[in-house]
C-alpha cells in the first residue's frame, strides 16, 4: 500500500504557456522510457527479485518514479492548461487535442500511446536488474534531450532534478545487481 | 609462439580465471558501490537531486557523457 503526500516531492512552476514543450515533455509521461513504465516496471518487478534487500530496491525506486510521473504531469498541465486552440494548433498539439483536449494521457511525443511492451518482467534478478540500469541510463538521455530543447528555466530547473534522480538509481540498481550476484554465489556453496 | 607452455587445465590453479572478489569475472556487470561520506543538507540535497556529493553528475547542453 501507499501514503499519498499531497505535495510533489519537488516543486515545480512554468513561465508561460507552452504547449510545444508540452508537446515533448509528455514523452516522459507516457513514453518508452518516461516514467509510468519505470513506476510499473520496478514495481512488477520486485515480486521475483530474490532477497529483501533487492525487493525493497524495486518498491522504494518504483514508488519515487510514481512521484516522478506526477511531476511530468504537473510540468505537462501547467504548459497547456491555459493554451488558446490557435496556440495548440501552431504548436503541433491539435492532433493530441483532438482526443484529449487538455487531459493527460500516456503518449510519447509523437503521440503513440504507452504500451507494456516497453517494459520486461523476465524472472531473472541478474536480467531484470540489467534493464533497470538500461532504463535509468535512457531516462537520463532523455531529460537530457529535454533539458537541450526547453526554452523555459523553470522548466529546465524540474527537468534536472529528475535526471540526477536518474544518476541515484542507476548507482542503487548496481549495488543492488552486485548484492544479488553475492546472493548467487552463497548460494552455489551448498 | 613464444609461449610454448600447454594450455591445459593442469597448468593452472582452481582459482585461476574464476571469482577473483567481485571485481575481477568475466561476463559481468559491476558497480563501485558507494562509500558514504559527506552529506548536503536536505535542501541542499533537494535543489541538487541528491544529498550525496559523489553522485551529483549536473548536466550542460552540448556536453557529451
Amino acid at each position: 500500500m501507499w501514503i499519498y503526500e499531497k505535495k510533489l516531492e519537488y516543486p515545480i512552476r512554468v513561465s508561460y504557456t507552452n504547449p510545444r514543450l508540452a508537446k515533448e515533455i509528455i514523452t516522459q509521461y507516457g513514453g518508452p522510457d518516461g516514467e509510468l513504465a519505470a513506476s510499473l516496471r520496478y514495481l512488477t518487478q520486485r515480486y521475483t527479485m530474490p532477497t529483501p534487500q533487492a525487493k525493497a530496491v524495486l518498491t522504494d525506486i518504483g514508488t519515487e518514479e510514481l512521484a516522478h510521473m506526477e511531476i511530468v504531469a504537473a510540468l505537462v498541465y501547467n504548459l497547456i492548461k491555459n493554451a488558446t486552440v490557435e496556440e495548440i494548433k501552431a504548436a503541433g498539439l491539435d492532433d493530441y487535442y483532438a482526443d484529449h483536449d487538455k487531459a493527460l494521457y500516456f503518449v510519447n511525443a509523437a503521440g503513440a500511446p504507452w504500451v507494456a511492451s516497453y517494459i520486461q518482467s523476465k524472472g531473472d534478478p541478474v536480467t531484470d536488474l540489467h534493464e533497470d540500469m538500461a532504463a535509468e541510463q535512457k531516462a537520463r538521455s532523455t531529460y537530457e534531450y529535454l533539458i537541450r530543447l526547453s526554452d523555459d528555466p523553470d522548466v529546465t530547473d524540474a527537468l534536472r532534478f529528475l535526471r540526477e534522480r536518474e544518476i541515484v538509481h542507476f548507482q542503487r540498481f548496481g549495488e543492488t545487481l552486485n548484492l544479488v550476484h553475492e546472493w548467487m554465489d552463497s548460494k552455489k556453496v551448498f | 609462439m613464444a609461449d610454448t607452455k600447454p594450455n591445459t587445465p593442469n597448468n593452472t590453479s582452481p582459482q585461476e580465471g574464476e571469482t577473483t572478489g567481485y571485481f575481477g569475472e568475466l561476463a559481468r556487470a559491476y558497480i563501485v558501490p558507494q562509500m558514504y561520506s559527506r552529506i548536503w543538507s536536505p535542501a541542499e540535497g533537494l535543489m541538487k537531486g541528491t544529498i550525496f556529493p559523489e553522485l551529483y553528475r549536473p548536466y550542460e547542453p552540448g556536453m557529451r557523457p
